[in-house]
């Protein structure tokens, strides 16, 4: 029950309280982590495949560990009433998947805007025609440049820390700004894994909405007269002049939570073999198929290493940089057909032409390890045949 | 100097069914002293609808 | 809200606009000032750049001056006309994306009641045509079937204003506007009969031209909405601007609707009933 827990600093319940093994699925990571959250409301909406981590959140809230919680009638609808709740002054928590999370789209920058630390999984799966609910996160480049950070989970270990940093992170009063967690859809939700979990008898601290540059919205905190304001009906000049400077400050606050996903995420990226030449550099489950093609290469004598990608908005500018400084070949395994990641890489880096945007899969295809190996063989080739 | 609405306090009863009928807010004050409404015609728009539904013909646009 | 938060220190009196001051000592907040004393009272709307003769201004208006606890109201309204007014407003007002306020309402009241168990927050839509029975409609009357404990209220004009006057689903079957160049096609969506059947535990239609049924209709249903379910007014404001008529007329045009189409109902549910009996006592 909520009220038995007691609320710690976010520090000691991600670094100091001693953890034991669960085994178990993705969807019960989220609910393991929501329990320990102390969130105020979450609203929920069916879709595959985050429903099942929604009804575990409701079970939670039948057990008192949230203090309300309802069904909505659509993401859109669920995502405004998260704007509302948000505005409100408490924490809130939701969740959606590919379709849903393109229904709900006009929201995601309305809550960036709002500077609303909302934290929603997104558990990734395909959008288009024909209706398919095959992992995918396509969905993701469709959120790059909505003010939202995102964080890109692994697995099971990963998805349940990530949703308690990331209220730590987002509630800072110099970011507060939505965070969005995101997990490829049945790799990591109806998997199971052996994931650390706290004790749950210990909670994150309250959400204080003092601590927010934006006033609460509760006739009880002046300024007395809070508006969203539609800057839009004032002067075209007003409207410019507002408009301009909260986005610049949207962007800012973006970096300012750098500092807060160092320290607890323990870095944007992770690096194996900081020495090698040939990396492959992926995110979320890719990084997982990426290990074991890692295995395969380094018994074959190759000088490979691996960059896990855990902020990707952030994106580590600056450490895939310098990660990648001395690589000669950088191959980018992604489970979506647009290639995001490897664009933002790209995009990051000097002589991107290193990188391979491949293997992309997508549609409920698979990444065998060995078709990572044979991106690399195959890189590696055509660089010999070009400089013979 | 403004296009507004103008009172003719002799005309004027205080019946102040102009004040319902104005869609700008803190146009029209009543004057509780002399029973009469006064118009801030900086306010006023000049729409011309408490010249309509004055019963007196107190009001006017001009 | 506490008064103390809006009283201003001795030092910056003067500083403060004469707007501000006017608010803090002739407002609405202290002692209440209500439809009745219109004229005598610092209201809580300021300028606004709505038409001259604007119903929806009016309507807005008419509304700000008859919340029963404007220190405890807050009003989420969407993009339309309604919201030029609604910006100038003393009370938190959140604007939201076009037709999302009735899910917004939800999430906030609701968080509110857990913020503020013993205080009643009146959260109040106050929204055009548009943002309730087109775009808005799946959310609002997922709102209303979901009981929740928010008012309503329809700012009517019968058209998209904002956007230069196009057909609305509440503009009248044969009304020529723009993207209805041969006229409506399909009849005034009846949302005043579907929040009756969706579970509003008060409904109330007026119009502009009977100002005192306004400020009772707002009144009962913020305070329905408090305690027992979903209320809603709708409230005919008709449009100078897109409707081309002049704008000295928009009272009588009211009036006239009134007679006909747009007459007086009330729906009221026994529960509402017995709770405004007991209010009142």
């Amino acid at each position: 029950m909520g009220s038995a827990q007691r609320p710690v600093s976010a520090e000691h319940l991600m670094f100091e309280a001693a953890r034991i093994p669960a085994f178990i699925t993705g969807s019960e990571a989220v609910m393991e982590a929501v329990k320990r959250a102390n969130v105020d409301m979450a609203i929920a909406y069916p879709i595959t495949p985050q429903s099942e981590s929604m009804h575990l959140v409701g079970d939670l809230y039948a057990d008192g560990y949230l203090k309300d919680y309802y069904r909505a009638e659509n993401e859109f609808a669920v995502m405004a009433a998260i704007h509302g709740a948000a505005l409100g002054g408490g924490r809130v928590f939701t969740a959606t998947s590919g379709p849903g999370t393109l229904r709900a789209m006009e929201m995601f920058p309305v809550w960036a805007g709002s500077r609303q630390p909302v934290v929603c999984a997104f558990m990734c799966r395909g959008v288009s025609l024909p209706p398919s609910i095959q992992p995918e996160n396509i969905e993701m480049s469709m959120l790059l440049d909505t003010g939202m950070l995102m964080l890109h989970a692994e697995d099971g270990q990963d998805f349940f820390d990530m949703i308690l940093k990331a209220y730590a992170i987002a509630e800072k009063p110099d970011v507060h700004l939505p965070v969005g967690i995101f997990a490829d859809g049945f790799f990591v939700t109806h998997t199971r894994d052996t994931v650390m979990l706290p004790p749950d008898d210990i909670k994150l601290e309250q959400y204080d909405p003092g601590k927010s540059p934006v006033p609460v919205f509760d006739m009880e905190t002046p300024p007395m007269r809070i508006t969203r304001d539609p800057l839009l009906n004032k002067s075209n000049f007003i409207s410019y002049a507002a408009n301009a400077s909260w986005h610049q400050e949207v962007l800012a606050a973006a970096e300012r939570s750098r500092k807060y996903i160092n320290r607890y995420l323990g870095g944007l990226l992770e690096v194996q073999n900081p020495d090698a030449r040939i990396f492959i550099a992926a995110s979320g489950t890719a990084v997982s198929q990426g290990r074991e093609a890692l295995k395969i290469l380094l018994r074959e004598g190759c000088d490979a290493g691996l960059i896990k990608i855990k902020s990707i908005r952030p994106f580590p500018t600056e450490e895939i940089e310098e990660a990648t400084k001395g690589a000669d070949l950088i191959v980018v395994p992604e489970f979506n057909a647009g290639g995001w990641l490897a664009r933002e890489i790209k995009a990051a880096i000097n002589e991107n032409k290193r990188v391979v945007a491949g293997p992309r899969v997508f549609g409920g295809m698979s990444i065998p390890s060995e078709l990572i190996v044979n991106e690399v063989h195959q890189a590696l080739a055509k660089r010999k045949t070009h400089m013979s | 100097m403004y296009v507004a609405a103008r009172v003719d306090e002799e005309k004027c009863n205080g019946c102040r069914l102009c004040v319902y009928a104005c869609p700008d807010p803190n146009v029209i004050a009543v004057i509780q002293l002399k029973k009469v409404v006064a118009i801030d015609q900086k306010r006023c728009k000049g729409c011309g609808l408490c010249a309509t539904v004055c019963p007196k013909g107190a009001l006017a646009v001009s | 809200m506490s008064l103390k938060i809006i009283k201003p220190t001795a030092a910056f009196q003067d500083l403060l606009p004469p707007e501000y001051r006017e608010l803090v000592l002739n407002g609405p907040f202290k002692d209440h000032k209500g439809l009745n004393e219109l004229g005598s009272f610092k209201e809580i709307i300021e300028e606004h750049p709505h038409c001259a003769g604007c119903g929806v201004a009016l309507g807005v208006r008419l509304v700000a001056a008859s919340l029963p606890s404007p220190a405890d109201t807050l009003i989420i309204g969407t993009p339309g006309c309604s919201f030029f007014g609604l910006a100038q407003t003393a009370v938190n007002y959140a604007n939201t994306a076009f037709g999302n306020q009735n899910a917004v309402a939800s999430g906030l009241k609701r968080m509110l009641k857990i913020r503020y168990p013993d205080l009643h927050k009146d959260v109040v839509v106050l929204v055009g045509d548009g943002g309730i029975a087109d775009i808005g409609l799946d959310l609002t009357l997922h709102s209303w079937l979901r009981r929740e404990n928010i008012t309503t209220i329809m700012v009517d004009n019968e058209v998209y204003g904002n956007t230069g006057g196009q057909e609305s689903g509440m503009s009248v079957e044969g009304q020529v506007l723009n993207m209805a160049p041969q006229g409506k096609k399909f009849p005034k969506i009846p949302v005043f009969d579907l929040a009756r059947v969706s579970g509003c535990a008060y409904g109330a239609r007026v119009t502009v031209a009977s100002p005192k049924k306004i400020g009772q209709a707002v009144k009962k249903a913020i305070l329905i909405a408090r305690e027992v379910g979903p209320t809603y007014v709708q409230i005919y404001t008709p449009c100078p601007t897109n409707l081309k008529f002049p704008p000295n007329m928009t009272i009588k045009t009211a009036k006239e609707a009134e007679a006909g189409y747009y007459s007086f109902q009330e729906f009221i549910n026994d529960e509402a009933l017995e709770y405004l009996k007991k209010a009142e006592a």
